[in-house]
């Protein structure tokens, strides 16, 4: 394979940035979303203020937000129970407030059909003979935390002279675990700090970012680009383009021109993000991750460039492959699946990032970008395994780029047959 | 005109049915679904129960019921403290846990407490705290009651809470098939109309097919498909379950469930699909243009996801006004009203008249459909962008 002509792809790279910054749905994507986060973040700010106000309590009101969120934490229990004399004179281990007692069935209902309690539960006049207690609901919806609360009362009427100790242990029991957390031997430390730090946020932030960032620019930038493909295989421009630049050529002008514009994009989002949303914000979070040092920072810029470089390349390929643009679905999704593997197993991740799992999906290429980072926040990475890891998605990305470009070679390019997996395989072993 | 509607139902349905696009998604999607679930469940599972090492107890002062409990767990003895913290001195337990004396744990650790070994101890407090209760009180102790539930509307009416967690899943899958079946076989339906529509094959079937009979044919006929679809998914489920997972559905379970009821809330899902399609079909037709047909197809299909987003308000406040109003307008209809159907007691006017305005907005819609394609079939696509550039001065 013979190395591109730099001024050609610089060429290329310069009409696809510029004739797609032009276009309508990029500017309607890049300068749209933005406008209606600002909105929305407007009418956010608005709230408090005059119309704002009503009409965001009216619709509250309607969907019964408050309502429904108050059933949830503090649940409303109505009380049947003939043989107990009403709910009041029972000894109840929490949340008495909660119950209300009713003479019979009939007034709980309507109680209940009213909303002025969640739930009826109706205990048999033989209790605890007869084992049965009915809970009425307006609708056949799980319950909630209402029958733990029920459950406890009856404890009580079971066995009145229960030690406050053993009651508390029945309903809590991990309320009675004390945890007292020691420094860790010098031999764990690593492991020990790791494990700790699974649920700060600003290790979380990091990776969401980097993932973010990454993802948004794969697929806004790499949409381009198989649309791209797709249309000037079909009207057949790129008959004409291959006979003054060689398909790599074609590939790296495509992927660098189209990258560029993908971060264009993300720049004005950012800054449109900066004004619309507190500034203040922003900076304590940019803040938050200076205790990751500038050579994390560093790493996480050259990760995000050669997952770029990765995906941008597949992505091309795909475009290559498929005759038109609405049949790259299927043969996307496939190509892009590794890339959500780490948010599958993203808790493990956390909890365990120098475990093996960590360490193999760090190393794949396909994860690396995302994997390495969440690494590399939680602690030291051993250089080598950087290094091999880097090496890795480099060496992935430049044989991506070279199958890319032989799947771009010109047969292929004129064919516009429809893709089929034994016609990919031979294109890919160079057979086609 | 049925014959000929008949006979478009069945091309479409045998031209695609054989795809490879349906086979592959038909049957690869569960394996994918199931793999994926499986490989997260695992993760999390892990997650949860994640220590660098293992842990221990102290059974040095354990009381016999909660030292039977963690002599089934998978936690380390140490027979007393100063062997457990040597232990964790070492690095060779992440923790341990000794008896408090009172009903309780102290535990001494440099990992967090993680909620497998958190849940152990939980088991053995209460096994110590049921050990006090005098012999014959103790089972009643433990679970005092059998909670029962029933709407108010029906006390004697009673399910279990299995029946209850098994019904709202039904509640749910319901709508969630006509919605899948709806993304599923319009995005079919809007590419298949566009496509015919810019190679102009669509004329030559319009000089010997009514339009109203192409149009319905292909809406029922890519209905047929994604009941297909469905049907071969809640099959391999059902198989599934009663093969390899037999998750604990108890067949009582299966028995109470409002089966009838949600037969009846097959009349929305039909409804509401026809419908959609019928408005896609309409649209496509119009726009002409596949990838700007395929964008306003999904705008058409917002009305099927509001109510899910309300999810909330349907399951706990079933007769609410919002409630109500969302199980009577067609466009959310399909998905509100089997919600309401399956979880509450609906008054009987407010099904006949949801089931009346959905069937009549379904018959006006096929009717629109075929009157737009009378009126588009001859015109180009209609470029939307050109036309919004210009209107603008």
């Amino acid at each position: 394979m013979t190395l591109p002509r730099w001024p050609r792809v610089a060429t290329i790279a310069g009409r696809e940035f510029a004739w797609h910054l032009r276009r309508k749905s990029f500017l309607l994507t890049t300068f749209g979303l933005p406008v209606v986060g600002l909105i929305v973040g407007g009418a956010t700010l608005m709230v408090g203020t005059g119309v704002a106000v009503e009409v965001g309590a009216a619709v509250g009101r309607a969907l019964e937000v408050d309502e429904l969120r108050r059933s949830a934490d503090a649940p409303r229990i109505g009380w049947v129970d003939a043989a107990d004399g009403g709910a009041d004179d029972a000894a109840a281990p929490a949340a008495d407030d909660a119950f209300r007692a009713f003479a019979d069935v009939d007034d709980a209902g309507v109680a209940l059909a009213a909303g002025e309690v969640d739930s009826v539960f109706v205990v048999p006049s033989d209790y605890p003979r007869r084992h049965d207690v009915v809970r009425l609901a307006r609708s056949w919806a799980p319950p909630s935390g209402d029958v733990g609360a029920v459950t406890d009362r009856l404890r009580l009427r079971v066995w009145p002279d229960a030690p406050p100790a053993v009651t508390a242990a029945m309903v809590r029991p991990q309320q009675r675990i004390d945890v007292d957390l020691v420094a860790p031997p010098a031999n764990v430390a690593a492991e020990a700090e790791a494990a700790a730090g699974a649920d700060d946020p600003s290790r979380l932030m990091l990776v969401l970012a980097v993932g973010l960032l990454l993802y948004t620019t794969i697929f806004t930038a790499s949409s381009y680009l198989m649309q791209s493909v797709t249309t000037e295989k079909e009207n057949r421009v790129i008959e004409v383009l291959l006979t003054s630049v060689s398909p790599l050529e074609l590939l790296v002008g495509k992927v660098t021109g189209l990258g560029m514009l993908g971060g264009l994009q993300l720049l004005i989002w950012g800054g449109f993000g900066l004004l619309s949303l507190n500034v203040g914000a922003v900076f304590i979070a940019a803040a938050a991750t200076i205790r990751f040092g500038p050579t994390v920072l560093m790493l996480a810029a050259v990760y995000f460039l050669f997952g770029y470089l990765f995906y941008a390349s597949l992505m091309g390929a795909v475009g290559a492959l498929v005759p038109s643009f609405q049949e790259s679905g299927p043969l996307t999704f496939v190509v892009l699946l590794p890339a959500w593997l780490p948010f599958f197993v993203l808790e493990l991740l956390m909890r365990q990032p120098n475990g093996t799992l960590g360490r193999a999906l760090s190393l794949f290429p396909p994860t690396a970008p995302l994997v390495m980072m969440l690494r590399l926040s939680s602690g030291p990475v051993p250089a080598w395994e950087v290094a091999l890891s880097l090496a890795l998605l480099i060496a992935g990305a430049a044989a991506v780029l070279a199958l890319a470009a032989r799947v771009f070679a010109t047969n292929q390019l004129l064919a516009g047959e429809a893709f089929n997996l034994r016609r990919g395989v031979a294109v890919l072993m160079g057979r086609s | 005109m049925i014959r000929a509607a008949g006979r478009v139902a069945r091309f479409e349905y045998m031209r695609h049915v054989r795809s490879k696009q349906f086979l592959g998604t038909t049957f690869g999607m569960p394996v994918f679904m199931l793999l994926i679930g499986g490989f997260a469940a695992w993760s999390g599972s892990t997650a949860q129960n994640a220590t660098a090492h293992p842990w221990g107890y102290v059974a040095a002062g354990l009381p016999p019921a909660a030292a039977d409990v963690l002599a089934a767990t998978d936690l380390r003895p140490f027979t007393d403290v100063k062997t457990a913290a040597a232990a964790l001195a070492a690095g060779t337990v992440g923790g341990y846990a000794a008896h408090d004396g009172a009903l309780g744990f102290r535990v001494t650790a440099w990992e967090p407490l993680p909620d497998g070994v958190s849940d152990s101890l939980s088991e053995a407090i209460r096994a110590e705290a049921l050990s006090a209760a005098p012999p014959a009180l103790r089972a009643a102790f433990d679970e005092p009651a059998t909670i029962v539930y029933a709407l108010a509307a029906a006390p004697d009416h009673v399910r279990s809470a299995d029946t209850l967690w098994a019904t709202l899943a039904v509640a749910f899958a319901v709508p969630l098939a006509l919605t899948l079946a709806v993304l599923f076989s319009t995005t079919l339906l809007v590419t298949a109309v566009a496509e015919e529509k810019a190679n102009r094959l669509i004329e030559c079937l319009a000089t010997s097919v009514a339009p109203l009979a192409l149009v319905g044919g292909k809406v029922v006929g890519l209905g047929l498909l994604a009941l297909t679809q469905l049907g071969i998914w809640a099959a391999g489920a059902a198989a599934a379950a009663v093969v390899g997972l037999r998750l604990g559905v108890p067949g009582a379970t299966v028995a109470a469930m409002p089966w009838p009821t949600v037969a009846l809330a097959g009349i929305w899902l039909i409804g509401g699909y026809l419908v959609q399609a019928a408005l896609v079909v309409g649209l496509g037709i119009a726009i002409g243009e596949p990838r700007e047909a395929q964008q306003v197809a999904g705008f058409a299909s917002l009305g099927l996801v509001l109510p899910f987003s309300l999810a909330g308000l349907l399951v706990f406040r079933p007769a609410s006004p919002a409630a109500v109003w969302l199980s009577i307008l067609p466009l959310t209809s399909p998905v509100a009203m089997p919600i309401r159907l399956l979880l509450s007691a609906v008054p009987l006017q407010q099904a006949v008249l949801s089931a009346a305005l959905l069937a009549l907005t379904a018959v006006l819609a096929l009717w629109a459909a075929g009157a737009v394609f009378r009126w588009a079939m001859l015109r180009p696509p209609i470029r939307w962008r050109r036309r919004v550039n210009a209107a603008l001065p």
